[in-house]
């Protein structure tokens, strides 16, 4: 508390909390951490990029409406250091989805999805997904709450070049999204929770990795939508780990 | 209508794909992962004479037990010993702890594989694994001078001192020096190599015979003598006393 042209200032409190946040940033980042722990979370972020949640605008579809899309799931950098080895992951730098989804009742949703099996950079997956979707809308609020899962496995050259792992993945979740629609372009956001679990099956000694994940999410979108088609750019994160982008193309009718 | 041709660049069209370009960059540098692939980490400092409560304790505990307890953790690796929990220092009925480990220091498993299995052809992997949390120069040093300090007190049989029950002394020096290549009921354990499988179920005389006397190793046309034959995998030598008490231990299993 101090006194300035006659006026009282209580300052320190407030200087004092800005003044600790980076430190108390320092102090978390500078936590020193197993290769077990590496590789937990390593099998998280892989399991959320993975992971289906299709990006779509919120709101109910008519009866019989059957919409083809492509989403491109852009992978962020990731750094897979692992105690004292940078695992050779030849990481692509997407992820390639084709979408499949049918209202057979006005307001429900139903659809799946393919990872094309085709190996990029020596990885190949081969995982599918489907989701169940009701959606509900008054005036130019719509929103949908949804579940999914997504099962399969990917192979490739994580461990070690002259070896081939497998990274087994099985996720189920679920979430709600609202967007504002105003002529050709809508909003959106959501949140979600989702569970996974994986297993990763080393090639060269035999060694399985099993992990188990709960993680919670937010998303928001924007879209523009003309005559048939649907263009979605949407951000996900999965807190407090991954940040990614999907871009998706839709084709309805 | 020459004047509105400037501005004819702001179509509709226009506009949505500046729009897209503008989003792209902005979720773009929305994206990241963070995998804790960049965190350093422990290093224990140890000052004086490494002895368990003085550092090794804490080393082995943060960086081999994550991988080396019972049971094993759903996140580490599936063909870790399933009798091995190095939060321990000392064998506890079945489960083997650190002091089970001096052996393979010794042999330098620190810095490469051991070739434990020869019969089998299973290689004991160097530890730790090019995956594993690593050690610094200092934590092997001051592992490989706790395992020779616990080794030489061994063999000047400081430790265990015998409680007079040939069976009991038996089973704790059988746990501490064959357990980690045999198998906790001498079925087989690190290395697969069955004490069974070589005969012992034939017999007291048997368990006796193959500790005392020659026995054939792997086909090899040499005949090795017990005592040399686990000098090879670095296990302190017994002297007479005990490996009557492993032979009656192994005799009672039978």
């Amino acid at each position: 508390m101090f006194k300035h042209n006659g006026k009282q200032f209580s300052i320190y409190p407030r200087w004092l909390l800005i003044c600790a946040i980076p430190v108390l940033s320092v102090i978390n980042t500078a936590q020193a951490v197993t290769s077990l722990e590496q590789i937990d979370r390593l099998s998280e972020v892989y399991g959320a990029l993975l992971d289906y949640r299709p990006a779509a605008v919120p709101g109910p579809r008519q009866q019989g409406q059957v919409e083809v899309a492509a989403e491109l799931d852009l992978v962020p950098p990731i750094d897979n250091q692992v105690g004292a080895k940078l695992e050779p992951v030849q990481t692509s730098p997407f992820i390639g989805r084709v979408r499949l989804d049918w209202s057979p009742i006005s307001g429900i949703r139903l659809g799946g999805y393919l990872i094309p099996p085709i190996a990029v950079r020596g990885t190949r997956a081969n995982l599918y997904g489907l989701q169940a979707e009701y959606g509900w809308g008054v005036a130019n609020i719509r929103s949908s709450a949804r579940i999914y899962m997504t099962q399969g496995n990917v192979v490739g050259s994580f461990s070690s070049p002259d070896t081939t792992d497998e990274f087994v993945l099985k996720t189920s979740g679920m979430d709600f999204r609202s967007g504002w629609f105003f002529e050709k372009w809508v909003m959106y956001a959501g949140v979600g929770q989702g569970n996974n679990q994986t297993q990763f099956k080393i090639g060269a000694d035999g060694a399985v990795i099993d992990a188990s994940h709960i993680y919670r999410y937010a998303i928001a979108g924007l879209g523009w939508k003309n005559g048939p088609w649907t263009l979605v750019a949407e951000q996900q994160h999965t807190f407090n780990y991954l940040s990614n982008v999907i871009f998706t193309v839709t084709y309805g009718f | 209508m020459a004047s509105d041709a400037p501005y004819k660049i702001f179509n509709m069209g226009s506009m949505f794909i500046l729009s897209v370009i503008a989003v792209c960059l902005l979720l773009a540098g929305c994206m990241g992962a963070d995998t804790r692939g960049s965190e350093a980490p422990d290093h224990v400092l140890i000052s004086g004479t490494p002895t368990w409560s003085n550092g090794i304790g804490q080393l082995v505990t943060s960086k081999c037990a994550v991988c080396h307890q019972v049971p094993r953790l759903p996140s580490s690796p599936s063909n870790v010993p399933a009798d091995l929990d190095l939060r321990y220092e000392k064998t506890s009925g079945a489960i083997r702890a650190a002091e089970d480990i001096v052996a393979p220091i010794s042999l330098g498993i620190l810095h490469h594989t051991l070739n434990y299995g020869v019969s089998t052809n299973i290689p004991v992997q160097a530890m730790p694994l090019s995956y594993s949390t690593p050690l610094y120069a200092d934590e092997i040093s001051a592992l490989e001078s706790w395992a020779a300090g616990v080794i030489v007190a061994e063999q000047n049989n400081a430790s265990p001192a015998p409680s007079g029950n040939l069976v009991a002394d038996g089973e704790l020096l059988f746990k501490r020096h064959c357990q980690g290549c045999h198998g906790m009921y001498g079925t087989g354990g690190l290395a697969n190599r069955s004490l069974r499988g070589r005969g012992v179920n034939a017999g007291p005389a048997f368990a006796t015979a193959i500790l005392s006397t020659a026995y054939p190793m792997n086909g090899w046309p040499v005949l090795l003598q017990f005592a040399n034959a686990c000098t090879l995998t670095g296990t302190p030598t017994c002297n007479a006393n005990q490996l009557d008490a492993i032979a009656a231990y192994l005799a009672s299993l039978l």
